[in-house]
C-alpha cells in the first residue's frame, strides 16, 4: 500500500485517500492552480497505524495520549524521508513545511471543520513524524469531536490524512470569500488581508483589512484599512514569539496593491468557476508570486451562541453608541457581574423590555416602550395613564427620591473639581493586590464607604445627573409659553456651550499641544513625517522634543485613560499607547484651522441668541421692572448646564473604572504568559473570568482553553460582521425616508445647517484626517474621536442619540449634528457634497464626489 | 361626627405634613453635614458657606421645633427620625446586596 503519495497525483475524488484538504489542494495543483507543492501521508496509513496500535473502541482522550506515545512505523517514515529528498531536489534551498490535517469528512461543503483539527508551520524535515503523530491526535480533540458529533457524522467513519506542504514564507496573506459569508450577496467577494503568515487571520488573532469587490461594478466598494498590530513572521527568529509586532511603517499601510488585488480575485473567480460552488480561500503572495493554500466550498456561519432568548428585547444604545462592535467574552463576564439585568445577545448589550415595563405608568405597549428606551423620539400616540400603576410608582418614586435625596442634595452644587479625588481612589484600588478585577469595578462603581467624599462615587453621580431633562423640559415649556416665535431648539441652544466639561477641554488641550509642536520645526518634521508609533519613537529620543513631550506627558496625566472603545477592556489606553495622540496631532499640524475662531464666532452666536431672548421677554407684563421671567430662565439655564457639566465629568472619571479593571487582567495575564498556561497577549480577553481564575489555580491548561480561545475569536469576528439588531422580538417603527434617495433622516442632536464635503471616517486610530470645513461622517464617536470636532463643520453619526458624546460635544463646539442617521457611512462616501440639518435631523446628498470630479 | 371626621382628617394632615416636612429637613442637614467631607479638600476657601449652611439648616430644624405643636410636631419628629433610620439602614442594606450579587 502506497501511504505518502504526491499532491500532484491527487484528484478531487480522491477524498477517501488524501482527506477533504489533500483531495482539494491535489485538484487545484491538476488544474494548474498556483499550490505550493508537497505530499500527503494517506487516510490509510492513519488507518493502518490505529489498527496496529489497536485503539479502536478507545475514548477520545485516551486516543489521542496513545497516539502520541507511539513509534511511527518506520517505513512510513522511510516514505516521508523519501518524499522530502524528491521535492528537496526541485527547490534548490532551505525550506520548511505546513503541515495540515485533512480529515476524510472534511471541507464537504455542509461541513467545514475550519479549526476543528491542527496545522503545524516551520515543520523541519526531521519534525514531520512527530507533527503527523500530532494531525493524527487532533482528529481526537475535545472540540473536533463534538463537531462531528453535533453534525451527525460517526466517529469511526472518518479518518485522517496529513498534507505536508512547502511553507510559503508569505509577505501578506488572507482568506477572499467569493460571496459575502455574511450577508450571502453572491455579488459580493470579501477579503481579508494582513501582512506575515496567514495562520493569524485564521485564527482571528489580527485586524486584517478589509475588501469588498463588487462583480456587477467591477471595482471595490467598501475597503478598510486597519490597524494592523500584529503578525506571524514568515521565518521565526530564536526566542522570538511566534506573534510579533507589526513594524510601525506597516501598521496603517494598505496591504494590498492593485494588481496584487487583481490576482487575487482573478484566482478567485477560477477557483470558483471549476469548483461551480462559491469558495474560501485561503492565500499568500511573496512578493508577487500568488499561492493559493486552500480553497473549499463556503459553509454556513450560523453558530452557537446566536440563539435569541425567548422574550422582548431593546438594544443599549447608551453603550452602542459608543461603539458598535460586540463585547470581548471578558467584558461580558464582568459588565453582566456588574449588571445582572444586562442582556447580551450576540456581543451586543440589550435591555429586556419585560424588565422595563412596570417603569412606566401609562399603558403602553412594547412596540412604543422600546421605541422610548431606543430614544428614538418621541411616540406618536399619547399613551393614557393607569391609576393603579401610577400609584404604585408614587409609592417607588418616592422610595427612589428617599435613597438618592441626599446624595441628589450633595451633589447639587459644588465646584468643578470635586471629582479629582477618584484619581488617587482609582490608584489605591490598582496597586491593592488583593483586589481582583471583578472587585476593582465594584469597589469604583459600586462600593462606597458611609463617610466618603461624593468625588470617590462617580458612577453614583453619574447616575444623579440626568435632572437637568426635568430642568430642561421645564426650560422648552417655558420658553414656549413666554416666547412662542423662538426657534424650535431654544432650550437646547441656550443650554450649551457649557464651560469645563473635560471631554471638550480634552480637544481644545490636544489642539494646544499641536501649538506646542509647532514651536519646534523638528517636532512638527517628525510627526508630519512619519507614521505614529514611529513618530512617538523618534520624539522621545530627540533632545529638542523635550518640552513638546513634557507637554504631552502632562495631557497624559490627565487624559491617559481614555481611549477609542473604552467600554472595551482590550482597548490599549493613551497613557499605554500614545500614538494616537500623536496621529491627531498631524491632522492639526497638517491644516491651517484655528478652531478658537470658530468657538468664538459660535460665543457670540450665543450672546446674540441670548440679547434676543431677553428682548422678547422684555416685552411682557412686569419684565421691565423685575426681569423675573428671565431670572428664571436663567437660573434653569444654569442649572441644566451644571447637570450636563456633571453627566459628562462624572462619566470622563468613571471610564477610570475599565481602566483599572484592565490593569488587573493585564497583570494576571503577564503571570498566566509567564507560566506557559497562555501563549498569546490578548488572548485572555476571551475567557471569563471563572476561567481565568481556574488557569490561575492550576485547574485548567493551555490545552483546555486554545480551543476555546480560537473558537470565541472566531465568533467574534462573525458577529462584528452583523449589524446588531435594533430590537429583538418587538418592532420599532422607523422614521419614514420621504421616499428620496438623497436624503439620510436621523435625530437633530445638534442645532444649525451646514454645506460641505463628506469625510467619512470609520476609526480615528487609522485615519485622523478632518480637514476644516469638511462634515465628520462616524459609526459612532466616544471620546477619542473628540479632537475631529474641531477641525469639522458638522457631524452625521450613525448611532446616537441627542444625549449622545457626537451630540454633547457638537453643541459644545457649536457644530450642526445629526446621529441615528442608519447607513449614513455607507450611503456617504469621503468626497460626497452634503447637506446636514442639525434641528430637523436631515442630511441632503448634494452630488456625489464622482460626479464633483467628473 | 362630622366634627369629629373632619378633626381626624386634620390630624393626619397634620401628621403627613410634618413627616414630610420633618423627611426634607433631615435630608438637608444630613446633606450640609455630608458637605464638610466632600468639601473637605477645599474647606479653606468653603469653610464659611459650609458652616452657614449646617447653621441655616440646622436652624430652620430649631425653628419648625420650636414652631411646631401636636400632630404636626408629632409627624415632624417621626418623619427626621424615620428618614435618619432610613439613610443608615439603606447604606448597609446596599452593601449586603452587593455581596450577595459577588457570591453569585
Amino acid at each position: 500500500m502506497t501511504r505518502v503519495v504526491s499532491l500532484e497525483e491527487i484528484s478531487r475524488d480522491q477524498i477517501a485517500v488524501a482527506g477533504g484538504k489533500g483531495a482539494n489542494l491535489g485538484e487545484l495543483i491538476q488544474q494548474k492552480f498556483p499550490v505550493p507543492p508537497g505530499f500527503v501521508v494517506t487516510a490509510g496509513a492513519y488507518a493502518q497505524s490505529v489498527s496496529d496500535w489497536d485503539l479502536v473502541g478507545q475514548a477520545p482522550q485516551q486516543i489521542q495520549r496513545l497516539i502520541m506515545a507511539q513509534r511511527i512505523d518506520p517505513d512510513l517514515d522511510a516514505e516521508l524521508q523519501a518524499h522530502h529528498q524528491l521535492l528537496a531536489k526541485k527547490i534548490p534551498r532551505e525550506f520548511v513545511y505546513a503541515v495540515r490535517s485533512s480529515a476524510t469528512a472534511e471541507d464537504l461543503g455542509d461541513a467545514s471543520f475550519a479549526g476543528q483539527h491542527d496545522t503545524y508551520y516551520y515543520v523541519t524535515a526531521d519534525q514531520l513524524t512527530e507533527m503527523v503523530k500530532k494531525c493524527w491526535s487532533s482528529l481526537w480533540s475535545e472540540a473536533a469531536c463534538s463537531y462531528r458529533q453535533s453534525h451527525g457524522i460517526p466517529h469511526h467513519t472518518v479518518n485522517m490524512a496529513v498534507v505536508v506542504q512547502l511553507m510559503v514564507e508569505s509577505d501578506i496573506s488572507g482568506i477572499t470569500f467569493t460571496a459575502n459569508p455574511i450577508s450571502g450577496n453572491t455579488d459580493e467577494i470579501l477579503t481579508e488581508a494582513s501582512w506575515g503568515m496567514g495562520a493569524a487571520i485564521v485564527d482571528g488573532r489580527v485586524s486584517p483589512d478589509q475588501y469588498v469587490f463588487s462583480r456587477r461594478q467591477n471595482e471595490v466598494i467598501s475597503k478598510r484599512i486597519a490597524d494592523k498590530k500584529f503578525m506571524v513572521p514568515a521565518s521565526l527568529q530564536e526566542s522570538e514569539s511566534r506573534l510579533i509586532a507589526v513594524p510601525a511603517s506597516l501598521r496603517s499601510k494598505e496591504t494590498l496593491s492593485k494588481n496584487q488585488f487583481t490576482t487575487l480575485i482573478n484566482w478567485a473567480l477560477k477557483s470558483e468557476s471549476y469548483f461551480d460552488k462559491p469558495q474560501d480561500l485561503e492565500w499568500a503572495f511573496h512578493g508577487e508570486e500568488f499561492y493559493i493554500l486552500q480553497s473549499r466550498p463556503i459553509t454556513t456561519l450560523e453558530q452557537a451562541g446566536d440563539e435569541i432568548p425567548e422574550g422582548e428585547f431593546v438594544l443599549f444604545k447608551p453603550m452602542a453608541e459608543n461603539f458598535t462592535d460586540p463585547l470581548l467574552p471578558l467584558s461580558q463576564d464582568i459588565l453582566r457581574r456588574m449588571f445582572p439585568m444586562m442582556q447580551i445577545i450576540r456581543g451586543r448589550v440589550y435591555l429586556n423590555i419585560a424588565h422595563i415595563k412596570p417603569l412606566f405608568p401609562f399603558k403602553m405597549d412594547s412596540q412604543q416602550i422600546a421605541q422610548i428606551a431606543y430614544l428614538s423620539g418621541a411616540i406618536e400616540q399619547r399613551p393614557s395613564l393607569s391609576p393603579l400603576k401610577l400609584i404604585g410608582l408614587l409609592a417607588i418614586g418616592y422610595f427612589s427620591y428617599l435613597m438618592m435625596a441626599v446624595f441628589n442634595y450633595r451633589t447639587a452644587s459644588l465646584p468643578d473639581d470635586f471629582m479629582h479625588s477618584f484619581r488617587q481612589r482609582f490608584n489605591d484600588v490598582v496597586n491593592d493586590e488583593k483586589i481582583d478585577a471583578p472587585g476593582a469595578m465594584e469597589k469604583l462603581f459600586f462600593r462606597p464607604k458611609f463617610f466618603e467624599p461624593v468625588g470617590n462615587m462617580v458612577f453614583l453621580v453619574n447616575l444623579s445627573a440626568p435632572r437637568y431633562m426635568l430642568l430642561m423640559g421645564l426650560l422648552e415649556k417655558l420658553l414656549k409659553f413666554w416666547a412662542p416665535n423662538l426657534r424650535q431648539d431654544a432650550a437646547s441652544y441656550l443650554t450649551s456651550g457649557t464651560e469645563g466639561i473635560l471631554s471638550t477641554d480634552m480637544g481644545r488641550h490636544i489642539w494646544f499641544l499641536s501649538e506646542q509642536a509647532r514651536l519646534s520645526p523638528i517636532v512638527v518634521d517628525i510627526i508630519c513625517g512619519n507614521e505614529s508609533h514611529h513618530a512617538l519613537e523618534m520624539l522621545r529620543n530627540e533632545f529638542g522634543a523635550v518640552p513638546f513631550m513634557l507637554e504631552l506627558n502632562k495631557f497624559l496625566a490627565i487624559h491617559g485613560h481614555r481611549t477609542l472603545k473604552e467600554f472595551e477592556l482590550n482597548s490599549v489606553r493613551w497613557d499605554e499607547d500614545p500614538a494616537p495622540i500623536v496621529a491627531m496631532l498631524k491632522n492639526y499640524l497638517q491644516t491651517d484651522a484655528d478652531p478658537t475662531r470658530t468657538e468664538h464666532r459660535v460665543k457670540d452666536e450665543r450672546v446674540r441668541f441670548t440679547s434676543e431672548v431677553r428682548n422678547l421677554l422684555a416685552g411682557k407684563f412686569l419684565e421691565s421692572s423685575f426681569g423675573w421671567r428671565w431670572k428664571i430662565i436663567d437660573a434653569l439655564c444654569q442649572r441644566t448646564k451644571y447637570y450636563i457639566r456633571l453627566r459628562e465629568n462624572s462619566r470622563f472619571f468613571h471610564i477610570m473604572g475599565f481602566y483599572a479593571v484592565r490593569k488587573k487582567v493585564l497583570k494576571a495575564e503577564a503571570e498566566l504568559l509567564q507560566q506557559g498556561e497562555l501563549k498569546c497577549k490578548d488572548d485572555i480577553f476571551y475567557l471569563d473570568w471563572v476561567e481565568i481564575q481556574e488557569l490561575q489555580a492550576g485547574k485548567l491548561n493551555w490545552l483546555d482553553v486554545e480551543d476555546r480561545i480560537r473558537n470565541r475569536r472566531m465568533n467574534l469576528i462573525r458577529l462584528s460582521k452583523l449589524t446588531p439588531p435594533k430590537t429583538f422580538g418587538v418592532v420599532i417603527e422607523e422614521a419614514a425616508q420621504e421616499g428620496e434617495a438623497n436624503h439620510i433622516l436621523g435625530q437633530g442632536a445638534s442645532p444649525g445647517e451646514c454645506e460641505g464635503i463628506a469625510r467619512v471616517i470609520m476609526d480615528p486610530a487609522i485615519d485622523a484626517t478632518v480637514l476644516p470645513g469638511e462634515i465628520l461622517v462616524a459609526p459612532y464617536t466616544d471620546p477619542a474621536w473628540t479632537p475631529l470636532f474641531l477641525t469639522a463643520s458638522a457631524a452625521v453619526v450613525e448611532v446616537g442619540s441627542y444625549l449622545s458624546h457626537a451630540g454633547t460635544i457638537a453643541r459644545e463646539y457649536g457644530l450642526p449634528c445629526v446621529v441615528d442617521a442608519t447607513n449614513c457611512t455607507t450611503r456617504l462616501k469621503t468626497g460626497d457634497r452634503i447637506r446636514v440639518n442639525g434641528s430637523n435631523g436631515k442630511v441632503v446628498l448634494l452630488n456625489n464626489g464622482e460626479d464633483s470630479n467628473a | 361626627m362630622l366634627e369629629m371626621i373632619a378633626q381626624t382628617l386634620l390630624a393626619g394632615f397634620l401628621q403627613l405634613t410634618g413627616f414630610c416636612v420633618g423627611v426634607h429637613l433631615t435630608i438637608t442637614l444630613l446633606g450640609s453635614l455630608y458637605r464638610l467631607i466632600d468639601l473637605g479638600y477645599r474647606l479653606s476657601d468653603f469653610w464659611l458657606p459650609v458652616i452657614a449652611r449646617i447653621f441655616l439648616n440646622g436652624g430652620i430644624i430649631f425653628l419648625v421645633y420650636f414652631l411646631s405643636s401636636g400632630n404636626f410636631e408629632l409627624g415632624f419628629w417621626v418623619g427626621q427620625c424615620f428618614f435618619l433610620i432610613f439613610h443608615i439602614s439603606i447604606f448597609w442594606v446596599g452593601q449586603f446586596a452587593l455581596f450577595l450579587l459577588h457570591r453569585r
